[in-house]
């Protein structure tokens, strides 16, 4: 039986809007907000939509998905091309095969896991930079960038698992 | 059929996984393939990241345009809250320019007076393309711009970008509609300049901080905070005389500088047109 319209419309819609929602905070993150001295700790908030959708619905996030956002994240901000793309695919990976570690859980350890996941990825990303400059850059900003994206994903976090609820209404219906 | 239906699925899960990893695998191969091929400034991928954006501009410029409007809502707010402070302040410096304005004709006409005596050529012709800014690089490895107006518009490759205050960057990347300036903050820019009075040369050579340094300085070359540094012209990519900051710290032997720009104010940039006559002239011979 050919499944009908209505429930095609909703499936596609389910299918795309964790990525649209990652398009979207990539393109925050681009523009010009012209907050004091945010620029260099801006946080890269792909990384919590990664995080999140790769643990809670893998389907929603599959690695080409997370490729193709890092990739979008390197030429949009000019950084060396690739480098963004390579840590959220690792990032996709990680929480792929470690979602079991944290679903079902409390918020509070999905937290923690962000926080574990995160850390390696700015390492990663650190240290990417630094091979492909050459040279030892600054940490105290990658710190603070951590530190930064930290603190937001709560409230990222809060709109994807509302988003989540409503994905999974609307596969019921 | 149910049956045969469990069947295929059992042998198709493996198959599934496998295909899921090899696509993985092949996709890590690609980003580092990716960074290879960036690093070894490879024309391709320069041509796919300008195209790419190219294609992003229409968004970004839509959405900056809000942000521009509620900066510029709270400015008036800020403006009206020091009304009568700032008032004060211009009429103070309104005065101040007054008597440079005077100062600067009779320069202006000795300085005329002068240059015809000594038949001296006069410099190269500067032109302005003013460009909005619709994105700005996030992040702690890259300090750059993107502008709205690229080859179409007449901005190329290397001409230097100006705000109302000093120099901002050069333009690094260039798409048909947009263009990447690379702020004379970021770790790869380097940028011949002098030092203002003494006419010392020096390169400012950026480190991804707020301040860059200078480098080459001469030595022996006497410098103090509060010294202005402006563009030299020299390599004949930027035209001479652009102030570009002042000197703000010197320890170490390292003499950092802080540009006249205000990073978080920036909307809107002019981009120079600078042909350097020579250089046309021996392309025009050819």
């Amino acid at each position: 039986m050919r499944p009908s319209l209505t429930s095609q419309v909703n499936h596609w819609v389910r299918v795309t809007v964790p990525g649209l929602m990652a398009l979207g905070l990539l393109l925050i993150g681009v523009l010009p907000l012209g907050l004091p001295d945010f620029g260099p700790i801006a946080p890269v908030l792909t990384l919590p939509a990664v995080y999140f959708w790769s643990i809670y619905r893998p389907d929603l996030m599959p690695a080409p998905l997370a490729f193709s956002l890092g990739l979008l994240h390197d030429i949009l901000n000019g950084g060396p091309p690739g480098l963004m793309a390579l840590v959220l695919l690792l990032v996709q990976g990680a929480c792929v095969s470690q979602s079991k570690v944290v679903v079902g859980k409390s918020f509070v350890v999905g937290w923690f896991g962000f926080l574990i996941i995160s850390g390696a990825a700015h390492l990663a990303a650190w240290l990417l930079a630094c091979i492909y400059h050459f040279q030892a850059l600054a940490f105290t900003p990658v710190l603070m960038q951590f530190a930064v994206t930290m603190l937001l994903y709560p409230f990222i976090a809060r709109l994807f698992s509302l988003t989540q609820a409503w994905i999974a209404r609307v596969e019921i219906e | 059929m149910r049956p045969l239906r469990g069947r295929v699925t059992r042998l198709a899960m493996p198959i599934r996984v496998m295909a899921h990893r090899f696509a993985f695998v092949l996709l890590v191969f690609a980003a580092v393939a990716m960074l290879i091929a960036g690093k070894a400034d490879l024309a391709l991928i320069e041509r796919f990241r300008t195209q790419v954006v190219d294609i992003a501009a229409p968004v970004l410029d839509a959405a900056s345009h809000p942000i521009a409007a509620f900066h510029r809502g709270l400015d008036k707010i800020g403006e009206l809250a020091f009304l009568y402070s700032e008032n004060q302040r211009l009429t103070l410096e309104n005065e101040r320019l007054r008597h440079w304005q005077d100062v600067a004709r009779q320069l202006a006409r000795d300085n005329a007076q002068y240059r015809h005596l000594l038949n001296v050529k006069s410099g190269p012709d500067v032109s302005y393309v003013s460009a909005r800014v619709i994105g700005d690089s996030g992040g702690p490895f890259v300090r750059t711009l993107l502008l709205g107006a690229g080859e179409a518009d007449g901005v190329t490759k290397g001409q230097a970008v100006i705000s109302a205050n000093g120099l901002v960057g050069r333009i690094a990347e260039l798409g048909q509609r947009t263009s990447r300036v690379l702020l004379l903050t970021d770790l790869n820019s380097r940028i011949p300049v002098l030092l203002e009075g003494a006419s010392y040369r020096a390169i400012l050579a950026g480190d991804n901080t707020d301040q860059p340094r200078l480098e080459f300085l001469p030595v022996g070359a006497e410098v103090k905070p509060g010294d202005r540094i402006v563009t030299s012209g020299h390599g004949g990519l930027f035209p001479p005389g652009r102030p570009v900051g002042v000197i703000s710290s010197l320890a170490d032997g390292i003499a950092r500088v802080q540009p006249f720009t205000d990073w978080q104010r920036l909307e809107q940039v002019s981009v120079l047109r600078f042909d350097m006559p020579r250089l046309e002239a021996s392309a025009q011979d050819q």
